[in-house]
């Protein structure tokens, strides 16, 4: 079912806001992940892992989802599709452990958030995770930064699935 | 109903993207189960 023009400016209009949204989140997550890794200054780090813990479920969580749903709404709304074009489907393939992952670990983030609120973290503290921390936001915004690029780019290739549906539909509207 | 023109194939690019999705996935699986996890959390 293909939208309206005017549904479809809408959809897209909060595809982009939302996608842009949690690409900026994570990038604010992963500067508040290295100054919380390398700042000598307790305060600015207790700080930091608690700005994390809130960035963490009330942007990146919220944001992400959305870009989801609203990806979703726009490949099903549009002669794109789901899996007729690989691009989509790379994207969806690519997009949905980066959404999968911060909400498996969003409890470590908060267990960090809530240790810095209640102490004043020395560097040896829970070393591993703050470094781990750093890891995965860098690599989310890799992947967005990816998946930004395929849907600007939208490189050829239908899928085995597309190419059928394609031809079936140009058949269909022959007859 | 016409015959359906042959498939053109997978794009290079396509399997360029897997390969490297594959190592990623070995890699992270490799470190969880080497138990360099985020603090030994466990999942749930």
């Amino acid at each position: 079912m293909t939208m309206t023009p005017g549904l479809h400016k809408f959809a897209l209009t909060a595809h982009v806001i939302t996608s842009v949204g949690w690409f900026g989140a994570v990038a604010g997550f992963l500067v508040l992940a290295v100054a919380g890794l390398m700042h000598a200054d307790p305060q600015v780090v207790r700080a930091c892992y608690i700005a994390m813990g809130l960035t963490g479920w009330f942007a990146i969580v919220p944001l992400s989802l959305a870009s989801l749903l609203t990806g979703i709404v726009m490949s099903l709304g549009t002669t794109w599709g789901l899996f007729r074009h690989y691009w989509v489907a790379v994207k969806i393939v690519m997009t949905l452990p980066a959404i999968a992952l911060p909400l498996l670990h969003m409890q470590p983030i908060s267990r960090m958030a809530g240790a810095a609120a209640q102490t004043t973290l020395s560097p040896a503290d829970l070393s591993a995770l703050r470094v781990q921390l750093v890891a995965y936001a860098g690599a989310a915004l890799l992947v967005l930064l990816v998946a930004t690029a395929l849907s600007t780019s939208k490189p050829r290739g239908w899928t085995p699935y597309g190419w059928r549906k394609q031809h079936e539909q140009r058949t269909a509207s022959q007859l | 109903m016409p015959e359906l023109p042959p498939y053109p194939g997978t794009p290079r690019w396509v399997y360029v993207f897997g390969l490297i999705a594959v190592a990623v996935v070995v890699v992270f699986l490799l470190r969880h189960l080497t138990g360099g996890g985020m603090g030994n959390h466990v999942h749930g």
